[in-house]
């Protein structure tokens, strides 16, 4: 009965809602260093076998397909595009941005986190933390910038050395790594622009930058959020839509139900 | 009484209808969904499908029995693409489906080519059920550390290495049965896509083949067949009690 039609259309609509918190929450971070924008994925749920291949009917005719209703749709999954973003070009000397796939690693008390906010600073100790709202996550391997120091520099191989008044060549701080992962989508959003590894995400491989597959470093400038507004403004139309017709379809189905509740007259 | 069952099988099977077009229209963002066509057809008159008389009979017993879901038919024309620029997008451009198999190792075809890989570098379909074959039916697994392409022919290219991609068309496409997560099962032998005709697009997802518009002008006939069907029976309805009311004043 149309009863089905009103869960079908329900489904539609409510994977169309997770749709929406996508690209709302694409939409409210155009201007976060290094977001990457998420993608929601659909699938069709299972069928309902009416009639089997093969049955018999009642005119004795035999079908060579049977008769399957499908119950709808859902998300199976949100899914993040890593696709690199534009550089900002910002002339501070611990900006610094990944041209490439890696990620930079941080530590946490729960264990290391990963992130491409390259909006570092330094904090009270003189060492290079990550920028955040609520902690400044230390880098990892850590490396100190002496009270002394007059500049910072990083090449793009990621040798981080400083400069001071009272010398003439750079002196070195340390050595920046940077971590890939087979299944960056399988990374866990912590939030803060971090991510965490997990089983799906495959083995960290961390190397210096610069070598194959891992990216260069590039300073003075950060990595822009990859969402595209229009991309996302033509979504945002075509979910509108595409939950307005569902929405349309539970109507009918209550108008059938309404109709059929109507049938008997006194 | 026995057109009031007709055209409660005429209004039934409007509703069953409306089914087809909600499932249609709720997978309107699902990638390489094909949509569903149910068919109908005029079923035999009571007489004929007892047996005491035979079709074309032109006497009074054939007067037609209603109507019965005959089968459903799969749409699946060729859908538009998307550019996702996403590289574990693929989209065949021509015949053909991917080949996935489940944990237990059954095999399924599938158009919607918005594949993952997992923590092991297995392509994977993108609810981690299904693993995506190559064409001599192994998992299609990639080192973690090098780079990957696809070098066109549907062949991906790691290291010097070409995994072509599992390409499988069904000997007919009504062999093909919907079996829910974007894939389909095969009743009969299929056979791998010839070299030539092995085109497969990366970063680009194949679109659901379901057309808003003809699904809303569809929804909207169903309703008014299905109203239809209800003043029938009503009239029908009407006519019955005036006939009882004039037999007993009489």
């Amino acid at each position: 009965m149309s009863v089905q039609t009103l869960y079908t259309a329900a489904t539609g609509m409510e994977a169309l809602e997770t749709k929406l918190d996508v690209i709302a929450n694409n939409m409210a971070n155009i201007n976060t260093t290094a977001f990457k924008k998420d993608r929601a994925n659909f699938e069709d749920l299972f069928y309902r076998q009416y009639r089997l291949p093969g049955a018999e009917d009642a005119d004795g005719g035999i079908t060579s397909t049977g008769i399957e209703v499908g119950l709808g749709s859902r998300v199976s999954s949100t899914q993040t595009n890593y696709v690199q973003g534009a550089m900002q070009v910002t002339n501070n000397p611990l900006d610094w941005a990944i041209e490439g796939r890696g990620f930079f690693k941080v530590n946490s008390i729960n264990g290391p986190l990963y992130t491409r906010s390259g909006n570092f600073g330094v904090d009270a100790n003189g060492q290079i933390v990550m920028g955040s709202a609520t902690q400044g996550w230390i880098l990892d391997p850590p490396i100190n910038i002496p009270d002394n120091a007059t500049g910072v520099v990083v090449a793009t191989d990621g040798q981080v050395s400083y400069s001071t008044s009272d010398s003439t060549s750079l002196i070195p701080a340390g050595q920046l790594f940077l971590t890939t992962f087979i299944n960056p989508d399988g990374l866990l959003k912590m939030g803060d622009g971090l991510y965490q590894a997990t089983d799906s995400s495959g083995i960290a491989t961390e190397a210096n930058p610069g070598q194959p597959g891992m990216g260069n470093i590039r300073q003075g400038a950060l990595e822009a959020s990859n969402v595209e507004p229009v991309q996302e403004l033509i979504d945002l139309i075509t979910t509108q839509r595409a939950f307005e017709l569902n929405s349309q379809v539970v109507q009918a189905g209550d108008q059938i139900m309404q109709v059929a509740a109507n049938l008997r007259r006194f | 009484m026995y057109g009031m069952y007709l055209s409660a099988e005429g209004a039934n099977i409007q509703s069953k209808r409306l089914e087809f077009i909600a499932n249609n229209l709720a997978n309107l963002e699902t990638p390489g969904f094909k949509r569903d066509i149910p068919t109908f057809q005029a079923r035999y008159a009571e007489a004929i499908q007892q047996g005491q008389d035979y079709p074309g009979s032109q006497s009074i017993n054939d007067t037609g029995g209603g109507v019965k879901l005959m089968n459903v038919d799969i749409d699946f024309s060729k859908s538009t693409f998307r550019d996702t620029n996403v590289d574990t997008d693929f989209a065949i451009n021509g015949e053909g489906f991917f080949r996935v198999k489940d944990s237990e190792g059954q095999e399924f075809l599938t158009r919607a080519g918005d594949f993952d890989l997992d923590g092991a570098g297995n392509l994977m379909t993108q609810d981690g059920k299904y693993s995506v074959l190559d064409n001599t039916g192994k998992k299609i697994t990639l080192d973690p550390l090098l780079p990957w392409t696809m070098i066109g022919a549907g062949n991906i290219e790691q290291d010097g290495d070409q995994i072509p991609l599992g390409l499988a068309q069904p000997q007919s496409l009504g062999d093909l049965v919907k079996v829910g997560n974007n894939t389909f099962r095969s009743l009969g032998p299929t056979t791998a896509v010839p070299n030539a005709k092995r085109d497969i697009r990366q970063g680009y997802l194949e679109q659901s083949g379901v057309s808003s518009i003809r699904e809303m002008n569809a929804m909207i006939e169903t309703t008014r067949a299905f109203e239809a069907n209800t003043q029938l029976i009503q009239h029908q309805d009407t006519m019955v009690g005036a006939l009882i009311s004039r037999v007993l004043t009489s």
